[in-house]
């Protein structure tokens, strides 16, 4: 049984849309949001070993 | 005329597996994985080494969530209780995930569609859906253990599954999605079924970080090898496949991620690469606006995860493109279009500077 939750759009932007712009960024080499923004928060283990954040990168 | 049919019959399996040891050989040759990005990787892993703490915390959850993965007995397709169309078990078998019994007949037909809502029966283990999102799920994670700690259980594990699913005669799934996506009453299958079957760059990954290490024998290598190549072709060739390769939304981006890779696997790299310049068009084109809005995806009740979902793998693509000499990243359209522009589109709500005003229903909790 599946139940409906009362999750937003706020939800779905900081597990879905913050991942992909992180990870983007990452292959692209260039920040491709505000990175005082630190989308790299919302990476969960994997997304933080396969596509390190830029800013690591860099270091 | 039986004895004439039976050599051309073994003819033709020699060029198949000519050809597909060719293609192996070449990969060897480069051993380079196709889905992930090897300078990321090794990055990773010698800060870990330095104890960097962002990513020692992310390894240590890896090494947990991995070693749960060791007491996991595989879950073949073979062990469905539902026996698909075909009456072959090994055919993979799943049900619509957004349709569902109309409450208003008797009998629940026709189906009707609930988009953005999962029916709870196709998550059953009558069905496979659920069934092949743990293996690629349980691959993922056991494959980057291996990789990241060199620890050769995790790569003993992986190998199982892989054995499971793709070696074992009794229990390996048939290389075809032919029932993918079924509705009762309707489709015994529908092109839709092919997207489940994504996260198969999983295993295309798995099978790379352990054959780099010899992990498969050469005759195991062969069967797998053998596996993907008939898939390449279904996927290729069949009613699904096609309609998936001329359609205009998340289903054609996720179709290409899979054959671009799989290809590189085979080692048709200019089928490959004839794949990833004609998304241009066919992607790019297609299916972002001048503006970077994503329509078809925007128009779903789950807006947010479709065009975050359709970005992903097109950005997934346009990396793949970059060893073969494909720029899709740099790609505009004569009218604007592009994948950087899409990113541009989606910015100002990543950011919190604008309020999303698309649908976006909240999510489910299994329970």
């Amino acid at each position: 049984m599946a139940l409906q939750t009362n999750w937003g759009p706020e939800k779905a932007i900081d597990d879905e849309m913050k991942p992909v712009f992180s990870m983007a960024s990452t292959i692209y080499g260039e920040p491709l949001i505000n990175e005082n923004v630190h989308v790299y928060k919302h990476l969960n283990y994997l997304q933080k070993l396969q596509y390190p954040p830029l800013f690591k990168l860099n270091n | 005329m039986k004895n004439e049919k039976n050599l051309l019959n073994s003819f033709i399996c020699f060029l198949l597996l000519s050809q597909i040891t060719l293609a192996q050989e070449v990969i060897k040759g480069t051993n380079k994985l196709i889905y992930l990005n090897e300078y990321h990787l090794g990055k990773v892993k010698e800060l870990i080494a330095k104890n960097d703490a962002f990513f020692t915390e992310a390894y240590g959850e890896l090494i947990v969530e991995a070693t749960k993965e060791l007491d996991i007995v595989p879950n073949p397709v073979t062990n469905k209780t539902t026996i698909p169309p075909s009456g072959d078990v090994h055919d993979y078998m799943s049900i619509a995930v957004y349709r569902w019994p109309n409450p208003d007949t008797e009998d629940g037909m026709p189906w009707i569609v609930k988009d953005g809502q999962i029916n709870p029966m196709v998550r059953t283990d009558d069905l496979d859906w659920t069934r092949l999102g743990k293996m690629f799920g349980s691959l993922n994670k056991l494959s980057m253990a291996y990789y990241f700690s060199e620890d050769i259980k995790y790569a003993n594990k992986a190998k199982s599954i892989i054995n499971t699913g793709f070696i074992n005669e009794n229990t390996k799934v048939n290389p075809n999605i032919n029932f993918g996506q079924g509705i009762p009453g309707e489709f015994l299958g529908r092109r839709a079924g092919m997207i489940e079957w994504k996260n198969i760059s999983t295993v295309v990954t798995t099978i790379q970080i352990l054959d780099a290490k010899n992990i498969f024998n050469d005759d195991e290598m062969k069967v797998l090898n053998t596996w993907f190549y008939n898939y390449y072709q279904w996927a290729k060739t069949n009613k699904f496949g096609l309609e998936n390769d001329n359609g205009l939304q998340n289903h054609s981006t996720c179709y290409d991620f899979q054959m671009v890779g799989i290809a590189r696997y085979l080692g048709l790299n200019d089928e490959a690469k004839s794949r990833l310049e004609a998304a241009k068009m066919k992607r790019t084109d297609t299916q972002i606006g001048p503006d970077g809005a994503q329509p078809r995806e925007l128009g779903r009740t789950r807006s947010v995860h479709y065009s975050s979902m359709n970005l992903k793998v097109m950005t997934s693509l346009a990396e793949m493109g970059v060893p073969l000499g494909v720029d899709l990243w740099s790609y505009i359209s004569p009218d604007g279009k592009s994948i950087k522009n899409a990113f541009e589109f989606l910015r100002p709500y990543a950011q919190g500077d604008e309020k999303w005003p698309y649908k976006q229903i909240g999510g489910q909790k299994k329970q």
